[in-house]
């Protein structure tokens, strides 16, 4: 195969959006890298102070992607070194990087899926490009093969390897489901999914948003985070058709973590509003068996594809430090083998002796903000920085009037 | 005609190396014969053709718009809407013949402990197949299917009062939908208008009853799919504003018995009267009025059963699976005098009227009952709760 004339360097600020420089594609193999800006690394929803000084793009070879519409141009993944080449705390796929040495430390490949919910939308209106509930439906499915079949066909082409696409359980959301792989390609895949998806949904004349609420009656976008470990080639958490003991384990360390670690997969005060009862959100902090009112659902109908789901991160997340946490949570819990609490059976969320997951960016803030875990797992300078940057969001948020406050106060008070 | 599963996977592998088919819709049908499913890569399907797809089992006893409730015992909150997981039939992956590039298969639904679905109106038939070749019935089972072409709610399209006439011209939709069903292997025989506005009528020749079942619901989509083509919409309510002519599900049977005592169609129309919730599950359809008394035409040891009206949005595996049951009950009951109909006064009244009918349960399944109940009684408190255009026409500004 011819190579590309240019290549996109793709990296994720710290709220997860790619970012990327274009270069020819002799430039982008060059071993030293470019250098960026640590502006451009951190991002933020607005601009706050920039760091200064700069990172090196170093790619990571093994993720070079064609583009399926543009064969003169290719995609690469980089990682973030500092100056003296070390990674920098600002990488998130570094960060997650040095979780996955961690677990081959302990003698574990960890396999993930991040499973991502959207809204098509009109783009004139920002509206769902219908309104009616349409889960699974053949027929509207048809409607949306102008974009999901060009991202199926694209996204396979690009070696994201899409299994199925359907529409989802609210008007105009729909799911776009990948292969499971190795925790790093999944982290790849999905965030570039993300990326992928907007520029096709575009060429067919729609919109897009991965926001985790943006209707207050309507679903809320989920990232399902569906992840195992394995050991010799073989599945380490299916032991005779069901879930071992290492799993047990794991499921232990989610759990005990996941209140902390909120704010990792949550990261704007919106995806709060995601977390209410009966909307297949998690809200209590629980576990079992295929039930999806619960926080972590262990599903084991195969035993290769015998797996932990945590199911409480948004859309919108930065899927490399949501999947670092979760997985950081996990091992720990293997290391000092956990036992986890009773298995949830039935409606969780009518369990209110079951401790509450954050329900506010504040709390959750503040839960990070106090976690020496997470400092410990991720890196202290990485946990500061992404409390950083939402510190500002923080703010913003307790200084703003909503729409819904004056719709409810103006005139009444 | 290809008929195993080996021959059809390597159809489909030979229709992916030459680029004719990329995507394959890996599906089941609902309790209301909606289709629905995933779409999966063709090559991704063929790879995985022999595993199960797990989809939310919510989806299996949802109401026309999705909507799920608590009184479903099948699936709940309280039970977590776990997953249920798909077994192909690979046997009848075919191509969707109205849209290039892609291919089709159903599967039976399995719950997540590994039995069959007892929700699932696929296995419902099944169920009753199994249990008449038990009492030597065989069955071959036709579907007529009405349906309208409409502009809006308001206005029908495409097709002129009084049905098309000889080279009219109705910008090829019916066409494409008779084309369409028989490239993907579905015996379409008539494609014909009806003499109302919008009217159409699809005819399916008799084939196994699973087989003209998966076909209705196929069909149903398929006009859907090219009317959308069209700029129209194709639909299967029953009656329609400014309708007189309901649109109805007819299946035509033909039965071969080892025995010689044959039904009356007053016996089997008063079974039908008692699963008319099943035949007419919306409160719509009720309008249609009752199903009329079948047409049975004896022929040596086999007869043809003909004439029974269930509504076109009815799911057809339980419109089979009903009238199926109701004829094997009636010959049982051949000689009691045929009592007054199950005279229901709406939805809710005919669920009530299931809900006694013990052989419904015994042959169709308890379970599956047991949650179309909930529903069927819903359907009929929503339209009780709501304040309906006639209501705002009769007696805004009067009353």
């Amino acid at each position: 195969m011819n190579r590309s004339r240019w290549t996109d360097l793709v990296w994720v600020d710290l709220l997860g959006r790619p970012r990327v420089v274009r270069v020819p594609s002799e430039i982008a193999s060059a071993e030293a890298g470019l250098e960026v800006s640590k502006h451009h690394v951190v991002g933020g929803y607005d601009n706050g102070a920039p760091p200064s000084g700069l990172v090196r793009l170093v790619p990571d070879a093994s993720t070079e992607r064609r583009v399926a519409w543009d064969p003169d141009r290719s995609i690469v993944m980089t990682d973030l070194k500092e100056e003296d080449g070390s990674p920098s705390p600002l990488c998130s796929r570094s960060t997650l990087r040095s979780v996955l040495e961690v677990a081959g430390q302990m003698g574990y490949d960890v396999f993930a899926a991040a499973e991502l919910e959207f809204f098509l939308l009109t783009p004139e209106t920002g509206e769902p490009i219908y309104r009616d509930i349409q889960q699974y439906s053949i027929i509207k499915g048809t409607e949306l093969e102008p974009v999901l079949g060009a991202v199926r066909n694209s996204l396979r082409q690009m070696n994201i390897p899409v299994e199925a696409s359907n529409p989802e359980y609210s008007g105009g959301q729909v799911e776009v489901n990948i292969e499971y792989g190795p925790a790093l390609a999944a982290a790849d895949r999905a965030t570039l999914m993300r990326s992928l998806v907007r520029v096709l949904a575009r060429k067919a004349g729609m919109g897009v948003t991965f926001m985790a609420k943006p209707w207050t009656d309507e679903a809320g976008n989920g990232m399902h985070v569906h992840q195992s470990l394995w050991r010799e080639g073989r599945n380490a958490f299916s032991q005779n058709g069901s879930l071992s003991q290492l799993a047990r384990h794991y499921a232990a360390g989610l759990l005990s973590r996941i209140r902390e670690y909120a704010l990792l997969g949550s990261p704007t005060p919106n995806a709060y509003h995601r977390r209410s009862d009966h909307t297949f959100a998690p809200t209590r902090v629980c576990w079992g068996t295929d039930n999806r009112t619960l926080a972590v659902r262990a599903i084991t109908d195969h035993p290769n594809s015998t797996r932990l789901e945590q199911r409480d991160a948004a859309a919108d997340c930065n899927v490399y430090l949501a999947l670092a946490g979760q997985i950081a949570a996990g091992l720990e819990g293997v290391r000092d083998r956990r036992e986890p609490p009773a298995q949830a059976i039935g409606d969780a969320y009518a369990r209110e002796d079951l401790p509450e997951l954050p329900r506010t960016f504040l709390s959750a803030y503040d839960l990070l903000d106090g976690s020496g875990a997470a400092r410990a797992a991720l890196g202290g300078e990485t946990v500061s920085s992404y409390l950083g940057i939402l510190g500002r969001e923080r703010e913003v948020q307790l200084r703003t009037a909503s729409e819904w406050e004056r719709a409810r106060y103006l005139s009444s008070v | 005609m290809i008929t195993t599963q080996v021959d059809r996977l390597g159809w489909l592998r030979g229709a992916i190396q030459d680029g004719s088919i990329h995507t394959v819709r890996a599906s089941f049908a609902d309790r209301l014969g909606h289709w629905r499913g995933k779409r999966v890569p063709a090559d991704y399907f063929l790879t995985h053709a022999d595993q199960e797809l797990g989809f939310c089992d919510g989806m299996l006893v949802c109401d026309v718009r999705c909507d799920i409730i608590e009184e479903t015992p099948y699936s709940n909150y309280g039970t977590g809407y776990p997953d249920f997981h798909v077994r192909f039939d690979l046997a009848r992956l075919r191509p969707v013949g109205w849209i290039t590039g892609e291919a089709y298969v159903f599967g039976d639904p399995y719950d997540h402990d590994g039995r069959p679905s007892p929700v699932s109106p696929r296995h419902v038939l099944r169920r009753v197949l199994d249990r008449l070749s038990t009492v030597g019935i065989r069955a071959r089972v036709g579907l007529r299917l009405g349906g309208r072409f409409m502009r809006d709610p308001y206005h029908a399209a495409l097709i002129p009062a009084g049905g098309l006439g000889p080279g009219d011209d109705e910008v090829g939709a019916l066409s494409r939908i008779g084309a369409g069903l028989r490239a993907s292997e579905i015996p379409v025989v008539v494609v014909a208008t009806g003499p109302e506005a919008g009217a159409f009528r699809l005819t399916l020749a008799n084939d196994e009853p699973m087989a003209s079942a998966e076909a209705g619901v196929v069909a149903k989509a398929a006009a859907k799919e090219i009317a959308r083509q069209s700029g129209v919409t194709a639909s299967f309510m029953t009656l329609q504003r400014g309708a007189v002519a309901p649109s109805l599900l007819e299946p035509t049977v033909d039965l071969e018995l080892t025995g010689s005592v044959q039904p009356t169609a007053m016996a089997i129309q008063r079974r039908l009267a008692e699963v008319r919730a099943l035949l007419q599950p919306s409160v719509n359809a009720f309008k249609a009025g009752p199903p009329s008394a079948p047409i049975i035409r004896p022929f040596g040891r086999s007869l043809a059963l003909s004439g029974v009206s269930a509504s076109s949005e009815a799911d057809p595996f339980t419109v089979i699976a009903a009238e199926l049951a109701a004829f094997a009950v009636s010959i049982d009951s051949a000689n009691e005098p045929a009592g007054s109909l199950a005279d229901g006064q709406g939805l809710g009244a005919a669920a009530e009227q299931l809900a006694r009918t013990t052989w419904v349960a015994e042959w169709l399944g308890p379970e599956f009952i047991a949650n179309a109940l909930p529903l069927l009684a819903r359907e009929d408190r929503l339209l009780q709760s709501s304040v309906t255009d006639w209501e705002i026409d009769r007696y805004w500004g009067t009353a």
